[in-house]
């Protein structure tokens, strides 16, 4: 039974590793990133790979949700990328506390009461024109933005 | 035979033509041209005619004076800092070479630059440590510093204004909106500016609360669904405890950014 979950645990993990950032999304971090040449701070991150499974196996978990069940019904969320990409993203990228505390925080943010707002910072709101979603990221080196 | 002649003559005359044509490119025709060029705000351009004159006359400051200046005002602050880097930076280049290390964020060598120098220039001195505190976040320090009412350098007010309406700016505190969200979810980011959020927080912590009340209530410790909408309630508080103690930080970030804009705006297209 140990074994099982412990299989079952690492398979719930392997979709953070397979995952792929979307291209809509390299397209944009590439756009922002090189050539605004936004600062380090400020800028959205690429994706890496988990360094451990205590960021695979939430991550995975938040993905498989995504991509098995979320998908299936329609959209609601008007912020890109969408709420458990952000949170496996946020996991992966801040670590997991932080991750998972942000990705709660995020959920609750994901309405359509608050448009317009978060908007200063450079970067946030690009896709507006171009997919009619609000682009807010993952930041790289500080968390709490 | 008249004409004949006249066209002899007029046509030798068109052989000395090349012999009185202007130079462009000697020193006073690119002088003046670049002078044009600054006076008209084409920055870049003006910028590519002070670099051939400091390439003509090396020693000239007021050229040096002039390229940077056209850097500076064109954006390119790397590259007026380049210009100065690679020699002595002389007294009357000092105001240049400061707003510069300013613009380009660096702090730590304009605070070297102006403690090891002596500027006779007391209003440029003031403009440049001023624009620093602000700079810095320290908004009440430069309006104090501003405090007099008339500026014989129009920069100096404009700074002024700056420093006032910044000092009006109430920052918020992210533990202050971290602790409100701790007791009424919700109430931390209504504090840090975001109060649509705050009201969708409060109302989906709430909902799963009460689902989980609910289910305690009806199975007792053992429900399944009491500890499932409860584990989500937990989850959603300490986010948005942490989230409020993030939307104070970014309410703060996004306002400094607008006055650091306004700072930039000034310090760049200053005289």
């Amino acid at each position: 039974m140990y074994r099982f979950n412990i299989t079952f645990l690492w398979l719930l993990s392997l979709p953070a590793f397979a995952y792929p950032q979307a291209d809509y999304e390299k397209n944009i971090l590439l756009h922002l990133n090189v050539e605004k040449g936004m600062p380090k701070s400020a800028s959205p991150a690429f994706v890496p790979r988990p360094s451990n499974p205590l960021e695979a196996i939430p991550a995975g978990i938040l993905l498989t949700w995504y991509y098995g069940i979320q998908t299936q019904s329609v959209q609601t969320c008007s912020l890109l990328p969408p709420n458990a990409i952000y949170g496996a993203q946020a996991v992966v990228i801040q670590h997991v506390l932080p991750g998972l505390l942000n990705y709660f925080d995020r959920v609750q943010r994901c309405h359509g009461l608050n448009l317009g707002q978060y908007s200063s910072l450079p970067g946030e709101n690009y896709a507006d024109a171009v997919l009619n979603f609000r682009y807010q990221p993952v930041h790289d080196s500080k968390p709490y933005q | 035979m008249n004409k004949i002649l006249f066209f002899a003559i007029a046509s030798c005359f068109t052989f000395l033509m090349p012999a009185n044509a202007q130079n462009i490119y000697d020193l006073k025709s690119t002088r003046e041209y670049a002078a044009h060029l600054y006076q008209q705000q084409d920055y870049i351009l003006a910028a590519m005619e002070y670099e051939r004159l400091v390439f003509m006359k090396p020693g000239k400051i007021e050229f040096k004076q002039r390229l940077v200046s056209s850097y500076r005002k064109a954006g390119e602050y790397q590259l007026g800092i380049n210009v100065l880097a690679d020699s002595d930076v002389s007294t009357p280049l000092i105001p240049e070479y400061g707003k510069l290390l300013l613009l380009s964020g660096n702090l730590d060598k304009f605070h070297t630059l102006i403690n090891n120098q002596k500027i006779s220039d007391s209003e440029e001195i003031l403009f440049l440590n001023t624009s620093s505190l602000i700079y810095q976040g320290l908004y009440p320090e430069a309006s104090a510093k501003l405090r007099q009412s008339e500026w014989g350098k129009p920069d100096l007010q404009s700074l002024k204004n700056i420093a006032d309406e910044a000092s009006g700016v109430a920052f918020k505190c992210p533990a202050l909106a971290a602790g409100l969200s701790a007791i009424i979810p919700g109430s931390g980011k209504i504090y840090a500016g975001y109060w649509q959020d705050g009201l969708i927080s409060v109302l989906m912590i709430g909902l799963t609360s009460w689902q989980a009340y609910r289910g305690f209530n009806q199975e007792g410790a053992s429900s399944v669904y009491g500890w499932i909408y409860g584990g989500f309630a937990g989850a959603l508080y300490l986010g948005n405890i942490y989230g409020s103690g993030k939307a104070a930080n970014k309410y703060n970030v996004v306002h400094k950014s607008i006055i650091d804009q306004k700072l930039e705006e000034v310090i760049r297209y200053s005289n």
